[in-house]
């Protein structure tokens, strides 16, 4: 029988794309300041048929320092997303992986809830319009979910694990999850790992509304995603992308790396009860956050931060802070839970992944990122939310909820490496 | 019946399409260039539908498999569009 040897894992690269800047750095410095990066709709046309007519879409989006003109065009911007994230996370962690003496031993997972939807759209758009003899041949290689990993492991020469994982706004959590247990499994020693979404479209955008899933806030976009405000009403639709490189500890120590935090527990559910609303009970988070506890092997009460799922919804949010209220007993009111989605929207499939950078820097940097637009906590939502401005703390153990429709949970446990 | 195009403009606006598809320099596609070389199957399947709607021409499968220089098509498309 094999013996499974468990190794430590840790994270020694974040790269991200967002709407608050196309760096991770940029990213966490806006999260501090409190930003909003959502905005009336840009990218396509809107009439007053539109019940929602704001997003969380990336402005300034550039992918020309990590693919060249001709391979932007044979690549969706989901994929692009993820590859520019991808480069600045490798980058930060100092690794040479395209060098890399065997590279079976680097993989990549990397989640995302929908896929290259825009190129599925525009060609279906040019199958009605024109034919099916006019249907571009990178169509599948665009739109297929996996298509952000693909790409990433050609950039950097994985040939270890490479997959992709979709299970909606929990994809992030499910890639950094399963790409911590290949490492830890031995398996591999290095995962490019995380989400990415790029699904703010037409179609994409109309179906969120008519499920009501979204904010009509359209007068006030920056003040739409109030996650635990009691005027909250749905969430913002984002795009984006970030990837953390996840290392074996051995390995990142030989070379003198830095070492953000330790990637320690991973614990996944599935609610078995709605495919869209949330288990109101939140019985699904709060057993994901269990698990990843006592993967973790970490007491609750150790717990100093938690990256709430909080999209803004009136019952998500409710579920969240009931199973976390739950979970944690009296020690609920002593850690903080904040909900960055307060400045990002939801990036669905990306959101785990760009949540990973306030999560880490909690117990990195001492910083704990705000929620903004709460104005008035909700009834019974009596958690420290690090309302508005942000919190110094020092953290050592650290959660990243994830929660996708079809009633996936996923909970991360971040831990200060030591 | 118009005049059909002059070989030597369809090879310049054929080097253009590949050029501007492929993002290179026209200096860099002669017609010598072998599709095999400069481009992947998908880059070369979508070139023949921009011939397609660049010229108002069909080209088959059939024939796009034999099309294997810039030369090859250039002389294709003078072909089809002089027998048209």
């Amino acid at each position: 029988m094999k013996t499974v040897t468990f190794r430590r894992v840790v994270v020694t690269g974040i790269g991200a794309v967002s709407n608050l800047g196309c760096s991770a750095t940029k990213t966490w410095e806006a999260m501090k300041a409190g930003r909003s990066g959502i905005t009336p709709l840009r990218t396509f046309p809107q009439n007053e048929d539109w019940s929602v007519r704001f997003a969380g879409e990336i402005h300034d989006f550039d992918p020309s320092h990590v693919v060249d003109g001709r391979e932007q065009k044979r690549i969706d911007r989901v994929a692009l997303f993820a590859m520019a994230a991808a480069d600045e996370a490798v980058r930060d962690s100092g690794l040479d992986l395209r060098n890399a003496a065997d590279p079976y031993r680097n993989g990549t997972i990397i989640g995302s809830g929908i896929g290259g939807v825009l190129t599925m759209e525009e060609g279906h758009t040019k199958l009605l319009q024109t034919g099916p003899r006019r249907v571009s041949p990178f169509v599948v290689p665009r739109l297929m979910v996996n298509a952000a990993p693909g790409n990433v492991s050609i950039q950097f020469n994985l040939k270890g694990p490479s997959t992709a994982v979709a299970s909606a706004c929990a994809s992030s959590g499910h890639a950094m999850g399963i790409a911590m247990q290949s490492i830890q499994r031995g398996d591999c020693d290095v995962m490019v790992a995380g989400g990415s979404e790029a699904a703010i479209t037409p179609l994409t955008l109309s179906a969120f509304a008519s499920m009501k899933a979204l904010s009509t806030r359209n007068d006030d976009p920056a003040n739409a995603s109030r996650p635990f405000d009691k005027d909250r009403d749905g969430f913002v639709l984002s795009e984006g992308a970030a990837i953390v490189v996840l290392e074996e500890l051995e390995h990142a120590k030989r070379r003198g790396a830095r070492i953000y935090a330790e990637l320690v527990g991973f614990g996944a559910t599935g609610d078995a009860y709605h495919i869209a609303a949330p288990d109101e009970q939140g019985s699904g988070a709060f057993k994901a956050m269990e698990v990843a506890l006592k993967d973790a092997q970490v007491d609750k009460t150790e717990v100093g931060y938690i990256n709430a799922h909080g999209t803004s919804t009136p019952l998500g949010d409710k579920a969240e802070v009931g199973a976390v209220k739950r979970l944690f007993g009296e020690h609920s009111y002593k850690l903080a839970m904040s909900s960055t989605k307060s400045m990002t929207g939801h990036a669905l499939g990306a959101a785990g992944g760009i949540e990973t950078i306030p999560t880490i820097m909690s117990i990195y940097e001492g910083v704990l990122a705000p929620t903004i637009n709460l104005d008035n906590a909700d009834e019974g939502f009596d958690l420290n939310f690090v309302p508005n401005v942000p919190q110094e703390a020092r953290v050592n153990i650290a959660l990243n909820n994830t929660f996708g429709f079809g009633g996936h949970n996923v909970s991360l446990v971040f831990k200060r490496f030591a | 019946m118009s005049e059909p195009l002059p070989e030597s403009e369809i090879e310049a606006k054929v080097i253009e399409a590949i050029a501007d598809q492929l993002g290179v320099a026209k200096a860099d596609v002669a017609r010598t260039s072998e599709f095999d070389a400069i481009c992947d199957s998908l880059d070369k399947a979508e070139l023949m539908m921009e011939f397609e709607d660049l010229f108002e021409i069909s080209i088959t499968d059939e024939a796009a498999t034999r099309l294997k220089t810039v030369a090859d098509a250039v002389e294709y498309i003078h072909r089809t569009l002089k027998n048209s």
